[in-house]
């Protein structure tokens, strides 16, 4: 159904309080065609996800980030929109939305949505509008009659893409796309494309959702001469679109999608004036790495090449996604470095395949999946989980490229795993039925009554992490040890100070941390709220069983 | 500043490292090349092809120092070469006109790069060339290289990757990377990445096996007493050379754990073990024949023993279960391994530098490996024996380094055998493993002797009593 952008909307409702919430938060990666479906279509959709919101509550999340449910032709997994104003039918109506969205938001819950501006699909009424001869729109897209124009720009999809322009007859002209032929690139020169857009967004603002990832912003613009990659004129639209938000809206939130290196992605953050947040991309494979080698080198240099970022900025950091990040999708310098740090070691390449989901990565290993989220939840940046990854899900390399990692969502041992009442058949996606990460085995309900299932665990960690924001706002200090294995670092805001200290390597270590900093204080274990002794003038010594971590608040003696 | 290739190519066959001598240059081509730092001369990584005037080809690395008056290699200048350290430690790609040269660190501690300090040469290498950081890190350049994983790098980084602690750990390495022409079309293969060279943990202090056993050897023969009784030689060998039986029992079991460590069955195929087929012994038998055949027409006592030879090779054509084939070391000796107080470290995981890197690449038994070694224990007694002077009582201190060259055997394998059934690369038939044993140990004797003949011939007749020996076991 579509909708009159110009029609009167409902009043949103909103989650109020804190407009740097997202540096607190940990975000929850899901798909409304994966989560429940309450029609019995064999698609999940907004009505089921509205019934499951309990559960994302009790987890102890604050954001659910949806993956696109625009209208779309689905040749591109959702990225290719055909109508900015409408929900995939599958999904469900716009009132479905509407009330997912209060229902979330009557619970805490902040909604963001992936949001494509720099394409829309070719069935997009605008674009078959562009290409009749002499209509208004043609310059809304970008038209050439010479395929040889900006050259310097790079093919991104070298697979299936020969070139950045495809010829249309009807046009009689080539237009340009950076990704697939069937995505041309809207023209951004055109302030009548930048003003629909921006419109697009409030339509959904107005609704209530709580900001935008935005897909490929780095190519917005075209130049002549340049890779049209990070050019000015896309930070300058950039920032007007986060200066109208800021003037229309509290709280809302920016996360942008640029595959560069740190160094380059903070130019996204402007000066604090452009997007909240950025993904850390290299941070994940150097995690990877360093658990393979048994070292803390990878990650420590990484961190070390991490530019400071504004106060009201954060990173966004992850383990596994929904796989936006295949090594065609990510620029050159980055595929060189996924090449580098996944496909040199041969067992790297079959394992970390990048279609596969965190526990089948980690050889189902509990002790490395827990290790992994305690990384992930104490770095600096804020956490995105991905849907399963909390109760373990596996995955179906069988199914190929990207759908192997977005099988349902395993609610319980019933029918369909509780996810649907449709036909087995009829499911958009087989659902896992192997003896281990099958879903009469690994699910949501035989997790949550089950005291010491990784869901429990994981939740738990949750906890002890919203209390204490020094994980999403403090500074972050790297100590350095002499065992390699052991990659200890303090985090500190405030009089909040927390020591956090992992063991990478799969045998058991000890190691002695200088501590002298903090001489006289307590650490006191977060999990467990066990005090530990006192720190004195020694170096202190902590032994540490396989893939075992410790996270320490440090208190002066009068506070413990 | 740019590569002089006028003078490299008069220049290059005088180095020492330089594969090919005795063949005349056609031409040198530079593929590629990057400055990793800049000063009055560049230090430049340069990748150049050189043919020669027979049709062949090959590619060479030079790590360079250039400047306006001409160029050297940088060995001549190992300071130059600190700068590497932190390049890993921080793993910089250096972009050059076509490619890549990644520099990667994973083990190193980028806070603390070493380099810092000290640089120095290794001195008298073959074929490569190492330089030695802050006595910490060991980086080996490869010279001569070709698109596809280095065998020495990727079982390096494999085994530090599975926690193997017999080689000293990998932490580095540089290669290069081939740049995809966008022109070319998507259905281009993608060439392969060159490998160019491997930064590992440097073992100080530690003494080759091959100079540690000849030793402890020397001095086994120095205590000889005339009052010895001959029943009690293989007790008095363990009482005295009681290190040297517990370090050749250690390295039995380092063996083993390197094979079983190399054995996951989980492995990515180039890696992953496969039951040994018949073709496979076949392809085995087939080879040895062949060294056999040429070996007659130069040795007659080859000639005269040939019918019991070939018998005694093609004893395993009638194996059914002959275990898997997998990665191994592939040329495993007692100058390939290195003893430090208590431990052994296994180096060199090339594989024979005569053999094709397909060859080199290909898996193969492990037995082939303690054949290897076994045959490397017997040379050691021989080699002793030349080492202790002169010929009086040779016949007595014969006889010792034959009793410890069998007990020696013994330790080895027995250490060997125990651990390695860990793993499930090992035939089931303890027949099997030794009748297997003998085929590597025979076909490794005539590879010695074709070696021997055309270098040492004063040595030909330690694989020659060696070959007798095997092929009179095999007639009991």
């Amino acid at each position: 159904m579509s909708l009159d952008p110009s029609a009167p909307r409902r009043a949103s409702t909103r989650v109020v309080g804190d407009p740097l919430w997202y540096k607190k938060a940990v975000i929850y990666e899901a798909y409304v065609r994966s989560y429940k479906d309450s029609n019995a279509d064999g698609y999940g959709d907004f009505k089921g996800f509205t019934e499951n919101l309990d559960y994302l509550e009790w987890l102890g999340i604050d954001c659910i980030w949806l993956l696109p449910f625009f209208q779309s032709p689905l040749r591109d997994g959702g990225y290719d929109i055909s109508d900015f104003y409408a929900i995939l039918p599958e999904y469900g109506t716009l009132n479905d939305f509407m009330e997912f969205l209060e229902a979330a938001h009557s619970r805490g819950l902040r909604v963001i949505s992936d949001f494509v501006v720099n394409h829309t699909s070719d069935q997009h009424p605008w674009f078959q509008e562009s290409r009749q001869p002499g209509s208004e729109k043609r310059d809304w897209y970008v038209w050439s009659d010479d395929p040889e124009r900006y050259k310097d720009a790079r093919i991104i999809f070298i697979d299936t893409e020969k070139s950045n322009w495809t010829w249309d007859e009807q046009a009689g002209a080539y237009y340009w796309h950076r990704f697939f032929s069937h995505q041309p690139d809207l023209n951004y020169d055109n302030e009548e494309v930048q003003e629909q857009v921006l419109a697009a967004m409030k339509f959904w603002l107005d609704l209530g959702l709580d900001g935008f990832r935005l897909d490929a912003v780095p190519y917005l613009f075209e130049r002549e001469g340049t890779n049209c990659e990070n050019l000015p004129e896309t930070h300058t639209f950039l920032k007007h679109i986060r200066a109208e938000v800021d003037k229309d809206y509290d709280d809302v939130v920016l996360l942008a999608e640029a595959n560069q290196w740190p160094a380059d992605v903070v130019e996204y953050y402007g000066d604090g004036d452009e997007c909240h947040m950025n993904f850390h991309f290299p941070l994940m494979p150097r995690m990877f790495m360093a658990a393979r080698r048994q070292v803390r080198f990878p990650i420590v240099e990484i961190l070390g090449q991490t530019p400071e970022i504004p106060e009201n900025c954060q990173w966004g950091i992850f383990l596994r996604n929904h796989d936006e990040l295949t090594l065609e999708m990510v620029t050159d310098e980055e595929r060189d470095y996924m090449y580098n740090e996944y496909a040199k070691d041969p067992r790297m390449k079959l394992n970390l395949g990048i279609r596969r989901r965190l526990a089948p990565l980690l050889d189902n290993s509990r002790d490395q999946v827990e290790l992994f989220h305690a990384m992930l939840f104490s770095l600096p940046g804020t956490p995105i989980v991905y849907y399963g990854d909390e109760i373990g899900m596996g995955d179906n390399i069988y199914l190929g490229d990207r759908d192997g990692v977005r099988t349902p969502m395993q609610w319980s041992g019933d029918r369909n795993a509780g996810f649907s009442q449709a036909d087995f058949a009829q499911l958009y996606l087989p659902l896992l039925m192997d003896p281990v990460y099958g879903y009469q085995a690994l699910n949501v309900e035989a997790e949550q009554r089950n005291p010491s299932s990784f869901l429990q665990w994981f939740r738990k960690l949750l906890a002890v992490r919203k209390q204490h924001p020094v994980f999403g706002m403090g500074t972050f200090e790297v100590l350095s040890p002499d065992n390699p294995a052991i990659f200890a670092f303090v985090r500190r805001y405030n009089d909040d100070l927390v020591l956090c200290v992992n063991n990478l390597s799969g045998r058991a270590q000890a190691c002695e941390l200088d501590l002298s900093p903090f001489e006289g204080m307590y650490p006191v274990e977060l999990l467990g709220g066990e005090q530990f002794p006192r720190v004195g003038e020694l170096p202190y010594l902590l032994t540490f069983g396989p893939h075992a971590f410790y996270w320490f608040q440090l208190l002066h003696e009068e506070s413990v | 500043m740019t590569i002089d290739l006028s003078a490299l190519r008069g220049d290059l066959p005088k180095r020492r490292w330089f594969p090919a001598k005795h063949r005349t240059i056609a031409n040198l081509r530079l593929l590629d090349s990057a400055v990793v730092a800049e000063g009055d001369e560049d230090l430049v990584l340069a990748l150049v092809s050189v043919a020669f005037d027979d049709g062949g080809e090959m590619m060479l690395h030079l790590p360079l120092l250039v400047s306006n008056d001409g160029q050297r290699d940088v060995s001549e200048d190992p300071d130059r070469l600190r700068v590497f350290g932190e390049a890993l430690a921080h793993g910089q790609p250096i972009k050059g006109e076509h490619g890549i040269f990644h520099m990667s660190g994973p083990g190193l501690d980028p806070e603390n790069p070493p380099g810092a300090h000290s640089a120095w040469v290794i001195p008298g290498e073959q074929s490569n060339t190492s330089v030695v950081l802050d006595d910490s890190v060991i980086l080996k350049f490869f010279r001569k290289v070709e698109p596809g994983p280095n065998p020495d790098l990727e079982l390096a980084r494999l085994l530090t990757n599975e926690g193997f602690r017999s080689i000293p750990e990998q932490v580095g390495e540089i290669f290069y990377e081939f740049q995809t022409d966008e022109d070319s079309g998507p259905e281009t293969p993608r060439t392969p990445d060159i490998d160019l060279g491997i930064a590992q943990r440097f073992i100080p202090g530690g003494k080759e096996g091959w100079d540690l056993t000849i030793e402890m050897l020397g001095g086994l023969i120095a205590e000889i007493h005339e009052a010895d009784a001959p029943e009690d030689m293989p007790q008095l060998i363990e009482e005295r050379a009681a290190d040297l039986m517990g370090a050749v029992a250690q390295l039995g079991e380092a063996t083993a754990t390197l094979h079983v460590t190399l054995a996951r069955e989980d492995f990515e195929d180039e890696f992953r073990p496969e039951v040994v087929a018949p073709e496979t012994l076949r392809r085995w038998v087939d080879q040895a024949e062949l060294r056999l055949d040429q070996l007659s027409q130069c040795s007659t006592e080859i000639a005269g023993m040939r019918s019991h030879i070939s018998q005694r090779l093609a004893a395993i054509l009638q194996i059914e279960d002959a275990g898997m084939v997998t990665r191994i070391h592939g040329d495993y000796h007692l100058g390939q391994v290195l003893r430090v107080p208590r431990t052994w470290y296994i180096l060199d995981l090339e594989g024979e530098p005569a053999k094709t890197l397909e060859e080199r690449r290909a898996k193969h038994s492990p037995l082939k490996d303690v054949a290897g070694m076994l045959r490397s224990l017997s040379y050691a007694a021989h080699a002793a024996l030349r080492e202790s002077g002169n010929q009086e009582d040779r016949g007595e201190r014969m006889a010792w380094l034959t009793t410890w060259e069998e007990l020696a055997r013994e330790r080895f394998t027995s250490a060997y055998l125990a651990r390695a059934h860990e793993g499930r690369f090992l035939p089931s038939e303890h027949t099997t493993i030794d009748q297997l044993l003998s085929f590597f140990e025979l076909d490794k004797a005539l590879y010695e002797l074709e070696y021997e003949l055309g270098s040492r011939p004063e040595w030909a007749e330690i694989p020659l009593n060696a070959i007798a020996a095997i092929v009179e076991r095999g007639n009991k």
